[in-house]
This record gives structure tokens, sequence and C-alpha cells, in this order.
């Protein structure tokens, strides 16, 4: 076997540190042909590198966190600056995130930012989903990225959760509450799932340390590792691609790699940074030392969790109060909307794919080249019809916030939320489905029309 | 033992009362002050400056004898005046509740339109009332009339002493406050939707004594809290408490009116996706992306494999 | 397309060039001033404002300056890339199936694979459901006690009621319209036990709808603070209707009437906690809360008899 020549004097440091590597990992061999990887143009695309990057700074500013944060509920007798609390015993925990915020410097910056982070890491998600809904990009044969995809989110949401309720300030014992309330209405086994989810009667018993591992380690590991497999996945099955003129089924058009691709993600990094650091600094959220230490006999009004639960809260507030017992057997007014609706959305999203191809368009075959919503008139009335439900229960989740803005009776606007959850959407998808029509009308005539052409069996 | 006095105490103080009032000779409602020495109540010239502030203002729905006018239809009633105390009563003029215009426009804050004299002068006025309301009704329980319990007057609570509200423990205000007032009024006193249409009061504005009030009176939809269980102490410590939270500075930035999640949802999706929804335009707007509607491309793009 | 370009075509192309150079050079200019003053600030005292700031511009510096490069400098450039269909190719596919089947023959053991395999399954399964020991130790599950749990609470007939602060209250205490949080005396606020004690007006309870009609001293009643819908604490009280709220998703109690729900998500009352006056004249407790407290769970119903 010969050695790849020494390197010469003329040849650049960088130069030499991969000569160096190469020699030793074969590396040229496999990763020449990314350099020329064709990532296709359209901003809409960047939508998950924005979800991607907020995750890594959230890796970043969550590492530095742990390091003050402490998981107990040892009671301690608060010294720190904050004058409203001296003097008050307050849990370990919270007391490190109070420490945290006003003695660590620069410490209600990260966390601030880690917070904020948590806020974008799951809209881009959520925008990057109806991206790739709307476009059918979940079709053959992506559909086990798309659930992948899924997962994700649910892993995101439990990161939320497990996140905001580490503080063990008032409001984050609120959620916990409710989300152990939630278990607990499970028939036959809720008991014992909320015993062993809180490790005894409620409050529980070390429930913060669970929290704690759960979110600093077992969550990320399932969101990196998922992360990695979207990725895997999205170069091994490459991008999909917008219909233009270029554009085939057995192509892909795109900028390169390097250098085009990767100065532009390397930009969007450092902006999605800058943006995150910018809410972090110029925004409050989470004032957790305002709302005083986690009582469980204490309570305020409004409490809302970060927005992406925003539509499990509206639901549980909407839901009527439907309690039965059967037989001896109590189903709990809150286990339909708390589990059970929840299960059954997250189940369509995750047979999306299947349904689409088995009830929508009937076709099962391989595609690359992704549609406009109009092309699939029944898809988009049902996203826009799920959006929509979604949306309702989701300001639903804040009607006391509204109530008050509003200036109406709380009932009323509950009242109306309820029928608007379910007539909305109904006309939404309707609406959409009219439109998406109307908008396909004049290339009719035309050979464009592209659902049947990729028809197949 | 200022505000709620239980009948059977009130009973027997008020026989002392009388019997007092009898053997010195002297004017009732300068001698006898059952509920609130400090009220500035007995001063009479004080006392005759609120009559005739209450006759101008007052009297038309709340009646001469502040016993209130019944709502007939005529359009023109009020609740009887009688036991309210002077905590109530200072409450409802400094905050400009009261006078309403019309009997039923909503009890909310406006302007005041009495100065602080003049307040005075009301509350000694119908503090005065119901003295004289309280009298009458011990000369009739003295002469063995049954009064039912929910017919009973009582002074009403008195105005709360919170000068030295500038001391009190915030800790201890905070716990109060997550406690009894946060349910309510929110973690920051910034008010919400308390059902059907009210919604609690934003304290931001609102001075030490009419929290003080307010807690004592209950106005409106608002529970009471008297001075036995929420002392004066308690009471101090509450108020500076909601000082504190609605004038601290946000140490972590822009609070946007403290709306908790909800707003930082909205900031997160208008500040945050938002501007990098512009980014990504900015960013990611490539050649070879233009869209093809018409077919006027050289290659018709069907070729989708079949598996 | 080069050839056609004019002279004054490539000048100006030369001077969108050194413009949008000038603009990367300024955006890494301010990148580093801005990383530089951000160390400034934190090393002399730090400013959380200050700081996002400058780490903003520091962040977003380096953005502009590579957008601006890469979008402008560099430029679009677009390569066209093959993609081949998804499955393997046929001949590979079987041949992946030749080779594996070709060497099942070797993990046979004298034809008594299908029993090995049984066994081998059993074992697995066995095993799965031994996993279920680390689950099952993350609560107290075989705590005899565990099960009484979500129906006991630390009330007891004689216990005395008490403020979050520990004092002892009589009924004269409370005024008409007033609320007060109670514990059972000596419980440590015990968080099953948290209950709310109402004085209601005058005559307006109505002693039939009451679990415990009798459980009432001078028109004060006492029910659970714990919603019944997701458990928190019901604090909110609307005096003048005697209207207890849940904050968090505004299930309506009506307390002079057993607490039953108004309107709102929740399923059931608040229970009620019977209370008397005791010797010395303190509110205690006479029994136990009406029905399980809290949230609503599967065998609610069972447990009230025993």
């Amino acid at each position: 076997m010969t050695a790849a020549p020494r390197p010469e004097a003329k040849d650049s440091l960088l130069d030499r540190i991969a000569g160096w590597a190469d020699d030793r990992l074969k590396l040229a061999e496999g990763s020449r042909k990314y350099l020329r990887k064709a990532f296709p143009g359209h901003w809409s695309f960047l939508i998950g590198e924005i979800a991607m990057f907020a995750l890594i700074i959230l890796l970043l500013t969550g590492t530095f966190l742990a390091l003050f944060y402490t998981p107990d509920t040892t009671p301690v007798v608060y010294s720190g600056p904050y004058v409203p609390l001296q003097g008050t015993e307050i849990s370990a925990a919270y007391n490190s995130v109070l420490e945290l915020s006003f003695e660590v410097r620069a410490g209600l910056l990260f966390r601030q930012i880690h917070h904020w982070a948590a806020l974008v890491f799951v809209a881009a998600i959520v925008v990057h989903m109806l991206r790739i809904f709307f476009t059918g990009a979940f079709r053959r044969p992506r559909e086990l990225n798309w659930v992948v995809g899924g997962i994700l989110l649910l892993l995101a949401f439990g990161a939320g959760f497990t996140g905001y309720s580490l503080p063990d300030d008032l409001l984050s014992g609120t959620g916990l509450r409710i989300g152990y309330s939630a278990l607990l209405s499970v028939p036959f086994v809720g008991p014992l799932l909320g015993y062993l989810g809180i490790g005894g009667e409620y409050p529980g018993v070390g429930v913060l340390g669970r929290l704690h591992i759960l979110h600093v380690m077992i969550i990320p590991a399932g969101l990196l590792g998922l992360l990695g497999a979207h990725l895997f996945m999205v170069v091994r099955q490459k991008h999909t691609q917008k219909r233009t003129r270029r554009a085939r089924e057995d192509n892909v058009v795109g900028e390169p790699l390097w250098p085009n691709q990767a100065l532009t993600m390397t930009s969007l990094f450092f902006a999605v940074a800058a943006v995150l650091a910018f809410l972090g600094g110029v925004f409050e959220i989470n004032p957790v030392w305002l709302y005083g230490p986690y009582e469980p006999f204490e309570v305020f009004a409004p409490s809302q969790p970060d927005w992406y639960m925003g539509w499990l809260e509206g639901l549980l507030r909407l839901w009527p109060a439907w309690e039965f017992t059967i037989l001896g057997v109590t189903i709990p007014a809150i286990f339909i909307p708390s589990v059970v609706v929840p299960g059954i959305l997250f189940g369509i999203v995750f047979a999306w794919p299947w349904i689409d191809a088995r009830w929508i368009t009937g076709d099962h075959a391989e595609h690359h080249i992704n549609q406009r919503p109009r092309d699939v008139p029944a898809r988009t009335a049902f996203g826009f019809a799920g959006l929509t439900f979604l949306l309702v229960i989701f300001v639903a989740g804040s009607n006391d916030v509204m109530a008050a803005a509003l200036q109406t009776p709380l009932d009323t606007l509950t009242t109306v939320l309820r029928w608007a959850a379910i007539v909305l959407p109904v006309l939404a998808g309707l609406a959409a489905y009219r439109i998406a029509e109307r908008l396909n009308q004049p290339v009719e005539a035309a050979p464009s029309s592209t659902v049947p052409a990729a028809k197949s069996t | 033992m200022a505000a709620p006095v239980h009948a059977r105490h009130l009973r027997r103080l008020g026989l002392l009362l009388v019997v007092l009032a009898l053997a010195a000779g002297f004017n009732l409602a300068l001698s006898g002050d059952a509920g609130a020495q400090d009220d500035p109540n007995l001063d009479p010239a004080l006392v005759d400056q609120g009559r005739e502030l209450y006759g101008q203002a007052c009297i038309l729905c709340h009646g001469p004898e502040g016993q209130g006018i019944p709502d007939d239809g005529s359009g023109v009633y009020g609740p009887s005046l009688l036991g309210v105390g002077a905590a109530s009563v200072d409450f409802m003029v400094r905050t400009g509740r009261m006078p309403a215009e019309d009997s039923s426009d909503p009890l909310v804050r406006r302007p005041p339109q009495f100065n602080d004299t003049e307040r005075a002068a009301l509350t000694a006025y119908v503090q005065s009332l119901t003295q004289a309301a309280i009298d009458d009704q011990e000369e009739r329980l003295a002469q063995g009339e049954d009064i039912p319990e929910a017919e009973l007057i009582e002074p009403g609570p008195p105005i709360p002493d919170i000068q030295g509200w500038q001391e009190a423990d915030l800790s201890r205000g905070l716990e109060l406050f997550t406690t009894n007032c946060a349910a309510c009024h929110g973690p920051t006193a910034a008010g919400i939707a308390v059902g059907r249409d009210d919604v609690s009061s934003n304290l931001r504005d609102s001075e030490p004594i009419v929290v003080a009030e307010a807690v004592r009176v209950g106005p409106g939809v608002m529970p009471v809290f008297g001075d036995e269980v929420v002392t004066d102490e308690d009471l101090e410590a509450i108020v500076a408490w909601v000082d504190d939270v609605t004038h601290r500075d946000s140490a972590g930035g822009f609070a946007f009116g403290r709306g908790g999640p909800v707003s930082e949802g909205l900031i997160a999706w208008i500040v945050g996706l938002g501007v990098l929804g512009v980014v990504i335009y900015l960013l990611g707007e490539r050649e070879g992306t233009e869209d093809v509607v018409e077919t006027d491309g050289p290659e018709p793009t069907t070729g989708a494999t079949d598996g | 397309m080069a050839d056609q370009t004019t002279t004054d075509e490539r000048d100006d192309k030369a001077r969108a060039e050194d413009r949008a150079t000038r603009i990367a050079a300024l955006c890494f200019g301010v990148s580093i001033l801005a990383a530089l003053g951000l160390l400034v600030v934190y090393l002399t005292g730090g400013d959380t404002q200050l700081e996002g700031i400058l780490l903003t511009l520091a962040f977003g510096g380096v953005a502009a300056g590579l957008g601006v490069w890469v979008r402008v400098l560099i430029g679009p450039s677009v390569i066209v890339e093959p993609r081949d269909p998804m499955p393997s190719r046929a001949e590979d596919r079987a041949g992946f199936e030749q080779d594996f089947d070709s060497t099942v023959d070797e993990v046979k053991v004298g034809g008594r694979r299908r029993f090995l395999l049984q066994l081998l399954g059993g074992a697995g399964a066995s095993l799965g459901l031994a996993l279920t020991v680390p689950l099952l130790s993350l609560g107290p599950i075989f705590d005899p006690n565990a099960r009484r749990e979500l129906f006991d609470t630390s009330w007891s007939a004689g216990r005395r009621l008490v403020t979050i602060e520990g004092e002892e209250l009589r009924p004269e205490m409370l005024a008409v319209d007033e609320i007060a949080t109670v514990f059972p005396a000596d419980s440590d606020r015990a968080a099953d036990s948290q209950a709310v004690l109402v004085h209601t007006r005058p005559g307006a309870i109505d002693l039939s709808t009451l679990p415990y009609p009798d459980g009432v001293v001078d028109g004060l009643v006492v029910y659970s603070k714990i919603c019944t819908h997701a458990g928190c604490p019901v604090g909110l009280y609307r005096a003048q209707d005697a209207e207890l709220i849940c904050p968090c998703h505004q299930s309506q109690f009506l307390v002079t009437a057993g607490a039953k729900v108004l309107s709102g998500p929740t399923g059931r009352p608040l229970p009620q906690l019977p209370i008397g006056v005791d010797d010395e004249g303190f509110l205690v407790a006479t029994g136990e809360f009406s029905a399980p407290v809290g949230p609503s769970f599967w065998n609610l119903t069972q447990g009230q008899d025993s």
C-alpha cells in the first residue's frame, strides 16, 4: 500500500491536518461526493434547520444551567439578594434557580436564552412539520422520517414540560399537578402510574430529581439520537424538491453543500443564536422570583403552560364535564381530554402517510417532488381543519386572559369556543377545499395537473 | 375585636352602652362608639359637612337614613349603608366608585369626586348613621324585640391601620398574597377574568390604603378578609408585597405587561420565529427554484418511480 | 453569457462586489467589537440587557457577514445531482437474501430449531416481564397503606382547623363573605388535606344539598380546596354569588349548595368536610371528607365504605 504523498511545506495547516486524518481514517473517499451534495433551494427548506440550531443552543445553554441547578426539595432559608424572599424557607431547587438568576453572572441571560430557545425550537418544529404536511413531503419513501419527526415533536414537548417544572416555583408546580392528575385519571392503572410517576402520594418524593434526569439526560439523548436518524434518512433519501423547470423525480437540483450550503447554514446558525440572545437579553421570560415558591395550596390565575402545551390546556378547559361511573369504574372527566384525545390526535399524525396514501390520494408510489397544497385539495382541507381545531383549543387555553382582554364573560367565551372547536374546523376545511379546487381550475387543461400523472398503484 | 363582632357580644356591649349613656346623660352618638375608636366621626363639624355632601351626592339612592332604596323599577335605587363600615365608605369614595351617576352604573374605578376632607366628612356621616341605627337596634333588643341575625347591624370594618406597611415583611406578604389573593388578582396583581363578566382589579395604581380597605371590605364579588384571620400586621405585609411586585423593575428585560406564558408565546412567535422567517427568506431563495406553473419548460416532470 | 457582458456590466459587478465585501467586513467588525464589549461589560459587573444586546450583535454580525458572503460574493450556483429510486437494486436484494438464507442451516441444531426458538422466545418474554422490576420500584406500591392514600387525608373527627400559619379558629373570627385556607392542626399543611372555610351569608346555605347538613356551623362550611378536575387549589371565591372557581380550568362550584358544579370541566362537586365547635370554642372537623379529595380516579366510588 502506497502512502499518501508527504505533505509539502507549502501546504496550509488545514491541508496538513486533513491529510493527517485521512492518512489514518480514509476520509476523503467517502466524503468527497458530499461536497457536491445538492440542497434544493426554497427558503422553507431552512425551517427545520432553525429547529436544529435552536436545539444546539438549548444544549449549550442547558449545559451551563445544569452546572448550577439542584434538583432537591430540601428546605433552605433564602439569603440571596432578592429582598422579598429573604428569610423565607424555600426548596433548594428554587433557591438554586434564584441564585442562578441573581448571583451567577450572566446566569439570568443564559436562563432566559434557554427558555426562549425552547419556545422557538418547538415553534420551528411545528412550522417545519406543516411545510412537510402541506407539500406531501411525507409520502413514500419518507413515511418513516415523518414518524421520527413526530416523535421528535413529542420529545420536544417532554423536554419543555420537564424543563419548566424544574424551578419549583408556583407556576411550575401547578403544571406538574395537572400532569399528575392526567396520569391518575387512566382507568385501572392511573393510581399505580401516579405512584410510580412521582414516587408516592402527591406531591410525591424526589420528583424534581426524576424530572431533572429526564430533562438533562434521557430526553436530550432521545432528541439527539432521533435527530441523527432524521438527518441520516434525509441524506440517504436526499431532499425532496419543489416542482421547477429542472427538477425531476430522478434528480436533485440545488446548491452544493460546499461552499454555498455550508456557509448558508453557518450564517443561519449564528442568526438563530443572535435572535435567541436578543430575546434572552431584552425580554423577560418566566420570572420565577415573582411567582414565589411552590406550595400545593397556592395557585394564581392566569396559570398557563408554555405555548406549545396551550392546545392541551385549552382542551382541558373546553371539554365538557363528562364523568361517569360504569360498574363501579369511574371514567374521570379529565381522562378523555388529557389522555384519549391527544392520543387520537398523535395517532392521526403518525398514521398520516398511510392514511394519505390509502384514502386521500390512492398513490403509493415513490415521490421526491413536492406538491403544492392545491394539488391535493382533500389533504389540504384536512390539514386546515386540523390546524383550525388546534388553533381554537389553543386559544381556549388562555380563555381567562382573553375574557379579560375582550371584556367578555368567561362562560360565554368558553361556550363560544366550544362551538368554534366543532364548527370552525369544518368551515376551514370546506373553504380550503374550495379554494384549492378553484386554484386548480385554470390549469385544468394544462398537462401539469400533477397528481394523476404521479398516480400509480 | 374591631370589625365583625358576634351578635352575642354585641348585645352585651350594647346594653352596657345604653346604661352608660343614660346614666351620663350624654349624646349617644358622641359617647359610644362600639367598633372603631379611631374613626373620625366624633367631630360634629365633620359629621355636619358630611351630612351636606351626603344630601347632595348619596341620598337619592341610599336614602335619608342610609337605609337604602329598594329597586322598584324606578331606576333609582341603592343598597343600605348601615353597617358597611368606614373602610367601605372610604374605599368607595376614594376610588371614585361612588358616587355613581346612575344606580345601574358598574362598580368600577373612576376619578374620585371628593377631596380628602370631604371624604373624611362623608365617612364620618355614614358612620354616624350606622351608629344611630345600632343605637336604635340596642334599644329594641333591650326591649326584648327579636331581631333576626341577618338583619343585625354591626359597625363594619374601620379603616385599617397600615401605617407600618413600608417596614413590613415582604416574604410574609408574598405567602399571604399567593394564598389569598393571587387566585383572583394574578401573580403580579395585574388583574384577570374571575367569572361572569368580572375582572379583578389591576393593583398597580392602587394606593396601599385602597388595597388594605378592599381586603377588609370585599367590594363587588371579592370576598372579605377580617382582622381576626388576616391581622393588620398581615395586611401590612400584603400591601407591602403588592406595592413591591407592581413596581419592581423587571430584571429580565421587557415584561410586556407580565402576561406570563401567553405573552411569552406571542413574543417567541413574532420576534423569534418572525425574524428568523425573514432571515431564511433572505438566505434561502435561490436560483433554480422558480415556479413552474405553466408548461413552458422543456422537461415536464413526471417519472415517478414505482416501487 | 460571459462573452456578452459589456465592460460597464463588468464594472457594475465589480463595484457591487466591492460594496458587498465592505458590508461583510463591517459586519464582522461589529461582531468583533460586540464580543469584546461583552467581555468588558461582563468583567465590570455585568448587565443582563446589555450583555444580551452585545451577544446579539456578536452573533448577528457573523450571521450577516456570512450571509452577504454566500449570497452576494459567492453567488448562486446550481448543481444537478442524480437520484436513484430508494429500493436496492433487485440483484442486490436477491443476493442478500441468498447469502442470508444459505447460512441459516448452520443455525439449526438437528431439527430441533423450532423447539429452541420457542424456548428462546419464552426467555425473551420472561425477561421482558422481569424488566418491570426497576419500574415498579419507582413508587411505594407495595406499602399496604398506599392503596388507601387516595381515599384518606389527615382529617379526622376532633382535629382542629388551623390557618396556613397554624392559628386555630373560632367561628366568630370570620366575617360574612370571608374565606380562609385551612389545614388539620399539626399536619404540617398536608397537601391532600387543604380545605377552604367559607363564611356564607346568613341563611344562604341550602342544607338539604349538603353531604353533611349537620357539618355546618353558623353559615361556616368547609370544602376540599383541591379541584376535582385536575387538582389545582380552588382559590377563587366570588363572595357575591358564593361561587368557588378553580383558576386553572374554571370549574365553578356553588358553595351554598354542596359545592355542586355550576359550569366548567369537572365532573363532581368538592367534597365537604363536616365541622363543629369543640368545648373550647374552636372549630374542629367532625369527620372526614364526604368523598375522596382531588381529581377523580377509576375506583373512586369503591373505597368510601371501607
